[in-house]
């Protein structure tokens, strides 16, 4: 069975990580992506390393399912092939800063020209107004002008970004592009008509840090780093159990609270006023936490995982990329997978959705310039015969 | 009728900061009728900070938009009929219940589906909604601390040393996979204009975080030849540049070819230690021979100079600050609404520009305010209604 997007046609104009798995979300929901690199190529597909082939795991990793194709917008030829292309697109991502596209005659007015129901989405460092237009931007410079790394690390430290590898704010503008792109094509179905939809890292940033800048806007003070913690939930952090390893336990809902209790030998805090509510307990933190660690250190951390989950209290333990791998809920619904490609084996993250009826998948992942040659002989049949007609 | 996504009816009986997936559809414009539990969404007691009429920052954020139905159905027939009918005229249910609590409630795909064949369910769990976990309980700190980044937090040390590990303040699992299950119910509704085809979309926070870490479980297809992300956390805390007044993060992302320049500039070029080619500056030890540069500037003289020499750089921001930063109030990303009791309170804007049908930044709703007017839609007598409520099954606010 095709994935929901089975059908829809995609340009894809971007380059780097953020871009190109945007368009990856679409393919891996059935979209028919065709990924368009100037003749410079990708830079990602250069560095950093490891490489399978030649060509960066992250490369491949951001450009599943899609067919990728060479062409250069400033030569005649290749630029009436990308306008032939986007005559019959619905859809076209790029992710270059402004003007890079207007100069090379493929904007978003010069396609809706050619295509009134054309979905252009545009991604850039920042938005398209402002002081920083223009400029460059990559995760961590999004992590930091959005607050994001404000509320991260030790009590009382100044903040801190993700260091290298986390790019966790590169991949979230991915997600934000390609729901403005699903929104748009959702609008297109009730209005016939395609539009043009904008977004930026910076402002994927913001608001992914919405709910810790509300309680900014809300009480007029910044929340703070709060190591394992969080300023506004209490219990929520980890507690170091008698083997020396921490265990994570929260209590965010009312009934987990009166589980995490019971299961901890303190039902007599259930009652208690100081703890009545997360709204106490967050106040009387120090209080709370004093008594949960003496009976956390009584057993290992997991142990504490299997007894406190048996209570239904959300607990877990603090694993690494070795531990993910071979955890049995990742392996019962496939959130990693091997993909078998001609450059060599791939573990990559499964789609993240589970669709019953139109499910996503991963099936190859192409090269740099795999697709081009095959292409062009498709194209100069079509552009032939357009000449001829 | 405005927003691309206008008309679509959504149930949602999801809590917490997970709630953030149905407040996409609303602010696209979806008419999103969020059914709580009489004393409310477990989020409304996350804080401080509240409002001055009791109100979280936490359920706010998450929940412009939305209609408030106060309703009992957890606890009696009555009240899961309601629910059950609100759901039956539905394009969209969204649920945050674990796998058991929905066996418990009846509140299944298929019992639902039964009488409403064009139905989109999201099944939106921390683990999935099946599997040897799927009953696993998690909150976002779970999530973080099995998938999440915390190894790539804090000094070095800490993972040696028995210091406890870190998270990221921003609940990602819950926010991340709010998006993730926002495009999986944007997908099934596109999939459904063609032929009114309903389906189950399952979205999970582990998934999802699994997911957005896709590039480093890549590299690692052969982790005996690599080591790079996995000594990413070896590294020293990722905390900008200290200048006179303030913090900033700067570098040359990515493109070095002005960098000689720069160089120059700083008054660095005849050091020996920056002769090497290709500099990575983002990385290396230089970094900290070139930040000492700045530290007598004020920010605003640092980003200029960095700035007008061919690099880039921004304020590492609070929230604070980020409200006063002229860039994303350029971008519209600094907003507020009128709320009905608490009045103008400030607000993070949408991150999307849209030039046909633009979303509309919601209000987040009172507890039941909008009881009434949801069941009168729905076709329930006024008898019924004041029936309801003189048992407690529902509740309408007064404002």
């Amino acid at each position: 069975m095709p994935g929901p997007l089975e059908g829809i046609k995609v340009l894809d104009f971007t380059h780097w990580g953020v871009g190109p798995w945007s368009a990856a979300l679409l393919a891996e929901m059935g979209a028919d992506v065709l990924k368009i690199e100037p003749p410079d190529g990708d830079w990602i597909s250069r560095q950093p390393p490891p490489y399978k082939q030649g060509i960066t795991t992250t490369y491949f990793a951001c450009n599943p399912n899609k067919r990728i194709v060479t062409l250069d917008p400033h030569q005649e030829r290749d630029h009436a092939v990308i306008m032939r292309l986007a005559t019959n697109a619905d859809v076209i991502v790029e992710n270059r800063r402004p003007g890079y596209m207007t100069r090379r005659g493929i904007d978003y007015d010069a396609i809706k020209a050619i295509n009134p129901g054309i979905v252009y989405c545009s991604s850039s460092g920042y938005g398209y107004e402002g002081p920083l237009r223009d400029q460059a931007s990559s995760d961590p410079f999004g992590s930091s002008i959005s607050g994001f790394a404000s509320v991260n690390g030790p009590v009382g430290g100044p903040g801190e970004g993700l260091k290298g590898g986390g790019a966790h704010i590169d991949f979230s503008t991915s997600i934000y592009i390609a729901s403005a792109i699903l929104a748009a094509l959702y609008s297109r179905g009730v209005t016939g008509h395609g539009q043009w939809v904008q977004t930026s890292q910076m402002q994927a940033a913001m608001a992914l840090s919405g709910p810790r800048a509300q309680e900014f806007y809300v009480s007029g003070k910044n929340p703070q780093p709060m190591g394992s913690g969080v300023d506004n939930i209490a219990p929520s952090r980890a507690y170091l159990g008698s083997d020396g390893k921490f265990v994570a336990v929260s209590a965010t809902r009312p009934v987990e609270w009166i589980n995490l209790c019971n299961a901890l030998g303190l039902s007599q805090l259930i009652n208690d006023p100081r703890f009545q509510n997360n709204a106490a307990r967050v106040q009387a933190r120090a209080e709370l936490d004093a008594l949960i660690e003496v009976e956390i250190a009584k057993r290992p951390a997991a142990e504490w995982v299997t007894f406190l989950q048996d209570a239904k209290v959300p607990a877990a333990p603090f694993l690494i990329h070795n531990d993910v791998r071979i955890h049995r809920q990742v392996k019962a619904l496939k959130m990693l997978q091997w993909v078998d490609t001609p450059h060599g084996e791939l573990r990559l993250a499964s789609p993240p959705w589970e669709f019953s009826e139109t499910p996503a998948f991963i099936t190859d992942v192409h090269k740099p310039n795999q697709d081009t040659a095959a292409l062009l002989a498709e194209m100069e049949d079509v552009l032939a015969a357009e000449s001829r007609s | 009728m405005t927003g691309p996504m206008p008309n679509v009816r959504v149930v949602d009986i999801s809590e917490g900061y997970e709630s953030y997936a149905a407040m996409i559809l609303a602010e696209f414009g979806a008419d999103v009728v969020k059914v709580e539990p009489i004393e409310g969404d477990y989020s409304r007691q996350l804080g401080s900070p509240f409002t001055k009429s009791g109100e979280s920052a936490a359920f706010m954020s998450v929940n412009r938009g939305k209609r408030s139905l106060a309703l009992d159905w957890r606890n009696n027939e009555a009240a899961r009929a309601v629910l059950l009918r609100l759901i039956s005229q539905a394009d969209v249910f969204i649920s945050t219940l674990y796998p058991d609590e929905t066996e418990q409630y009846g509140l299944d795909y298929d019992t639902l589906r039964a009488n409403n064949r064009g139905l989109v369910y999201l099944a939106f769990t921390p683990m999935g909604d099946h599997g040897p976990d799927a009953n696993f309980r998690a909150s976002d700190l779970e999530i973080q601390a099995m998938f999440g980044h915390w190894r790539y937090l804090g000094e070095p040390k800490f993972h040696f040393t028995g210091e406890p590990p870190l998270r990221l303040g921003v609940p990602i699992g819950a926010m991340n996979s709010s998006v993730f299950a926002f495009q999986g119910v944007a997908a099934a509704l596109i999939r459904r204009q063609k032929d009114g085809m309903g389906q189950k979309v399952g979205v999970s926070e582990a998934g999802s975080i699994i997911a957005m870490k896709n590039i480093q479980f890549a590299a690692e297809s052969e982790p005996d030849e690599y080591e790079g992300h996995n000594v990413g956390h070896l590294r020293p805390p990722a905390r900008g540049t200290q200048v006179k007044d303030q913090t900033i993060y700067w570098g040359f992302s990515g493109n070095d070819a002005g960098m000689p320049d720069f160089l120059k500039a700083l008054g660095l070029d005849t050091d020996p230690r920056f002769k090497a080619n290709a500099i990575r500056i983002e990385m290396g030890d230089l970094k900290v021979v070139m930040d000492e540069k700045f530290v007598d500037m004020t920010g605003a003289e640092a980003m200029e100079f960095i700035r007008g020499h061919g690099g880039a750089a921004v304020a590492v921001n609070t929230f604070e600050s980020a409200a006063r930063d002229a860039q994303p109030i350029a971008m519209g990303m600094v907003q507020q609404f009128e709320h009905p009791v608490d009045g103008t309170i400030g607000t993070t804007g949408i991150p999307w520009w849209f030039s046909e049908t633009p979303p509309t930044l919601g209000v987040p709703p009172v507890l039941g305010q909008h009881t009434n007017e949801v069941l009168t839609e729905l076709g329930l007598p006024e008898s019924e209604i004041a029936g309801l409520a003189s048992r407690g099954l529902i509740a309408q606010a007064k404002l």
